[in-house]
């Protein structure tokens, strides 16, 4: 049973995307889905725009977001290495030979560093290494209250998101292209509808307004009807999801030969005076993108991501990333946590058919049997528990703690 | 066989070994920690209970009855030997339960390894001797009603234990005042839940 | 209100003063009245809009039906025992006079003993007990010495609650551990004949002739020693037209515990917690149909008088409808899962008809029952949960 959540989107949904002046300084975060990455650049080093920063161990790649010089390499924002590049405005060009000569589309892909923008951004370029695909299923279900990214990508470039599910498709033969939206988005079926690239192997699936829809599981299941297995990937189902975002940065590294180095971000939340959408180079900091808006810093915490997923953000250097869509602000608010009273609201709640309240009460004694018993693996940390939840339990943060406390029990095992 | 139910169900709920009777505490208090320890001890109760009450019965009923011998010899027929009930029940408990350990053992594995440590623990268990002095005092008519009397009073507290130790794993993370951690807690539980069980008290069957 | 937060913020204690305690009343009384705390950090940036507060006043609304019907109920009854014509109103104040003492001792005692355990155990103090101290006075009967109800409800709020460590850990319902309690320690003030209404006259005197003060229960417990169709006296008081014939048992103008008469009151909170989707509707409907189950058994092998009553008719009496809607779906020592709660409610409902008749000593065998099923709930729980990570498991091995 999916939950109804105000999605408090229509403050932001009918603003275009906009440009944001770049930063002075830029925080390239050097981590990708697989760990941190090694810079492929040197401290004083002058670098232009779009040229590979930092190459991953699974190939992916992060380039500079501008032109300009290379400060520092391992400047620690929360315990993460980030690469930062002075500006000098100049905004020169590294023309990027390498991507337009690739002959295939994957290695286009890859060397455009393009990874999934809806989330957990995993690499692009492996989740696209698959074939006997039947379904392609585009992701523009924004199911995170606030953030109305995607739907701005959507409303704004049709024809650039349908051009690289073409692309898309062709590279692993998949039959049917279905695009996935929210039932409060309809209008959007119009537009694609309206493009030139729009073809008859493209269908629409409109789904009801409930979180956590676009979770890739959920939407499979919901799209085909099909449960993944555990320990199995969609590809080996026939299905590969692709969020909007992506599609998009697909379509300017094939199209354009352009590396991944922007990204849409909304802007919003109840601390905001400003809302809108607006084209952000990968490694703005939030702070900067707050300070050009106007918003009090002191009055509000501010969330990067959306807000059921998102998290506070400590340090105000911290920057965007491919996989942020969001940055909200919220007046400083407070709740008080109480007891448990077993109501089990976030188990009906849980699109995982999982019991968090057994994750809150394995967090008291760090019971790591209960973590594997109750399946803590298969939670997608989408906090539809905490936000029903009447007592306020800090369930995620309980999850997110078993999470790392499995993660190390793993490694400790493997050495 | 209506009669043989009767028994049955009263003896779970309506004379319940814990709840009414308060016997075999001690085991289960300690052993109550976790439902499957708790499992594994109740199905040992269930299995010692119903193989010992029958044996003492039919020792009640021809060695120790007053009487009890004049199957032997008539002039045994004024010969009470019932003051020896405690010292001969104990005596069959006990080496019972080490034969069928062994004979366990040998030839179902399985369920030697799911039992375990139980048997030899519940040998001096209260409630299975309580299990055979009720069945002396009741006065059952035939080895059949002891023997359902006798697998109703496992079944009950295997209930009674299992019960309880679900609870405990329920509230093992409840933020109980310090004093009464552990023992305390449970005790008072257990109360509680005797409040519970005393719905089932008084109903004739 | 914000000039009396303004207040509060005023004469706050401070946490690490000479007396502590004064500062954890002073928290206890602010959360309260505010809602103040922390600030979380992980986890999600919007909320629900219910949270634990909102859920207790919507029980306590839902509520409202039972305890207005149970005041009038009260004069009603006190009425017709005293063989006197009455208007609405006066039949109404007079419940409301010997109704409101009741709600206050247990709101008093409960309260204060919780604001003495939050400042104990250093934890703000916890709503919890606000339906509680709402249900403990419905489930009395009128007559309940005050003493005695304050009594329960410490020992339901002391041992009941505060030692397993206060709201949401309980293993029992607090409200029917207090009824329990009063049952066993003071059986006489609990049934009878002469507790569930108010015999008083004006002049001071017990009536004591021309009325019989049990309840519908009492009455056909007093059948189950004979045969069928021996009582007719009693059964006729059943059939259509009688005292507790099915119209007045369902509308609730029958003696009894003061909140527990009325089914229609019980249906009226049973929607307003079922549309907020408090209340269970797993537990409810599977609590009918153990008690259709268990009544329609008693029809088919009826023996003495009190099992041919019909099976409808069982569920609109001696509380069961009040037992249903607010004590078994109380969350806390209800069953977690949604099979667990389905097989509560079965046997909760199966329980509280079969003990009732058959154990002629408690008639009101609902509270029983409840109480019963909340001490296996655990136990079903843990055997569900059980279930479900086997089947899980053995999906994965399809998989693998």
């Amino acid at each position: 049973m999916f939950m109804k959540i105000p999605s408090l989107k229509s403050v932001t949904k009918k603003i275009e995307i906009t440009n944001l002046a770049d930063p002075e300084l830029f925080y390239v975060p050097l981590k990708s889905y697989f760990g941190e990455m090694k810079p492929l650049v040197n401290v004083g080093q002058k670098v232009q725009q779009q040229l590979p920063l930092a190459k991953g161990k699974d190939g992916s790649l992060v380039h500079a977001p501008v032109s300009g010089e290379v400060v520092d390499l391992s400047y620690q924002i929360n315990g993460l290495p980030h690469l930062l590049i002075q500006n000098d405005f100049a905004n020169t060009v590294y023309i990027n030979k390498e991507i337009e000569s690739a002959s295939a589309i994957a290695d286009k892909i890859r060397l455009a560093g393009i990874a999934g923008s809806g989330g957990a951004g995993f690499p692009t370029h492996i989740k696209y290494d698959a074939n006997q695909i039947e379904t392609l299923i585009i992701n523009g279900v924004e199911c995170e209250p606030y953030l109305t990214a995607d739907y701005a990508l959507m409303s704004d470039e049709p024809e650039k998101i349908l051009r690289a599910a073409h692309i898309a498709a062709k590279l692993f033969g998949a039959k049917n292209i279905v695009i996935a939206l929210e039932k409060q988005n309809r209008e959007l079926v119009k537009v694609f509808q309206s493009c030139i690239d729009f073809s008859d192997d493209i269908s629409f699936k409109l789904l009801p307004n409930t979180y956590p829809q676009g979770g890739e599981l959920q939407l499979i299941k919901a799209v085909t009807g099909k449960e993944i297995p555990k320990g199995s990937i969609p590809a080996n189902e026939g299905v590969v999801v692709s969020n909007v975002g992506t599609l998009w940065a697909i379509y300017n590294a094939v199209e354009n030969g352009k590396a991944n180095t922007e990204r849409i971000v909304t802007v919003s939340g109840t601390g905001a005076k400003k809302y809108g959408n607006f084209r952000v180079k990968i490694g703005t900091s939030v702070s900067h993108i707050l300070n050009q808006l106007g918003i009090d810093l002191n009055q509000t915490d501010v969330v990067l991501g959306g807000p059921m997923m998102g998290n506070i953000v400590s340090d105000l250097k911290q920057p965007i990333t491919k996989t942020s869509g969001g940055v909200l602000s919220f007046k400083k608010s407070e709740t008080k946590e109480n007891n448990c009273i077993q109501c089990s609201y976030c188990a009906d709640a849980c699109p995982q058919h999982l019991m968090p309240m057994q994750y809150a009460s394995a967090k008291f004694d760090n019971d790591t049997k209960k973590y594997v018993q109750f399946n803590l693996s298969d939670c997608i940390e989408c906090g539809a528990c905490q936000y029903i939840c009447p007592s306020n339990v800090p369930l995620m943060q309980s999850i997110s703690e078993g999470k790392s406390l499995l993660k190390s029990l793993q490694n400790s095992v493997a050495i | 066989m209506q009669e043989l139910v009767n028994i049955f169900v009263k003896s779970i709920f309506v004379d319940n070994m814990i709840f009414a009777y308060f016997l075999g505490m001690c085991s289960y208090l300690a052993v109550s920690k976790t439902v499957k320890t708790a499992v594994g001890l109740g199905a040992a109760v269930i299995f010692v209970l119903g193989i010992t009450v029958p044996i003492n019965y039919l020792l009640e009923v021809y060695v120790l009855k007053e009487g009890a011998l004049a199957w032997l010899d008539p002039s045994f027929a004024e010969l009470d030997l019932s003051f020896l009930s405690f010292i001969m029940f104990i005596a069959v408990i006990a080496s019972i339960v080490q034969l069928v350990e062994m004979i366990v053992e040998k030839f179902a594995p399985a369920l030697y390894g799911a039992l375990g440590i139980f048997l030899p623990l519940i040998a001096v268990n209260c409630s299975i001797l309580g299990g055979a002095l009720f069945m002396q005092d009741r006065q059952y008519p035939n080895i059949a009603e002891a023997t359902s009397f006798a697998i109703g009073s496992g079944v009950g507290w295997f209930l009674a234990i299992v019960a309880i130790a679900a609870i405990r794993e329920k509230i093992k993370y409840s933020n109980v005042p310090a004093p009464l951690r552990g023992l305390g807690i449970t005790f008072i539980i257990t109360g509680l839940m005797g409040i519970a069980f005393m719905s089932f008290m008084g109903i004739e069957l | 209100m914000k000039a009396l937060e303004k207040l509060m913020q005023s004469i706050k204690p401070k946490e690490d003063a000479k007396f502590p305690l004064a500062y954890w009343v002073w928290d206890g009384m602010y959360t309260f009245m505010f809602v103040p705390g922390h600030v979380t950090h992980k986890g999600t940036h919007v909320r629900d809009a219910i949270d634990l507060k909102r859920t207790m006043f919507t029980v306590i609304i839902a509520l409202i039906p039972a305890l207005l019907f149970g005041m009038w109920n009260v004069g009603n009854q006190h009425y017709i025992a005293l063989g006197q014509e009455a208007e609405l109103m006066d039949k109404f104040i007079f419940g409301l006079i010997k109704v409101l003492p009741l709600v206050v001792v247990s709101y008093g005692v409960g309260l204060g003993i919780e604001f003495i355990f939050a400042a104990i155990n250093r934890h703000p103090i916890q709503e919890g007990f606000l339906v509680s101290g709402m249900l403990i006075p419905l489930t009395m009967p009128v007559e309940v010495p005050l003493w005695m109800l304050a009594v329960a409800t410490a020992f339901a709020v002391v041992i009941g609650k505060e030692v397993f460590g206060g709201t949401g850990m309980n293993i029992l319902n607090p409200a029917l551990t207090a009824r329990a309690f009063l049952f066993f320690a003071y059986p006489t003030k609990m049934s009878g004949t002469t507790v569930w209404v108010d015999t008083t006259t004006d002049q001071g005197q017990q009536v004591v002739d021309s009325f019989t003060g049990a309840t519908a229960l009492g009455d056909l417990a007093t059948t189950t020693g004979s045969a069928v169709g021996v009582n007719t006296d009693v059964m006729g008081m059943f059939a259509d037209g009688g005292v507790y014939s099915m119209f007045n048992s369902f509308m609730g103008w029958i003696p009894g515990s003061v909140g527990e008469t009325s089914v229609v009151a019980c249906l009226i909170g049973a929607a307003i917690l079922l549309i907020t989707g408090i209340g269970s509707w797993r537990i409810m409907a599977s609590m009918t149909v153990g008690g259709l189950v268990m009544g329609y058994i008693f029809n088919a092998f009826a023996v003495n008088d009190f099992m041919t009553i019909s099976p409808v008719h069982q569920l609109l009496l001696g509380g069961f409808m009040f037992g249903m809607v607010f004590m078994a779906t109380d969350p806390v020592s209800a069953a977690q899962t949604n099979m667990g709660k389905i097989i509560y409610g079965f046997f909760a409902g199966f329980f509280a008809i079969m003990i009732r008749v058959f154990n002629p000593a408690y008639p009101e065998g609902v509270m029983m029952a409840i109480l019963f099923m909340n001490v296996m709930a655990p136990m079903i729980d843990h055997y569900v949960v059980q279930a479900n990570i086997n089947k899980r498991l053995k999906r994965v091995k399809v998989a693998a």
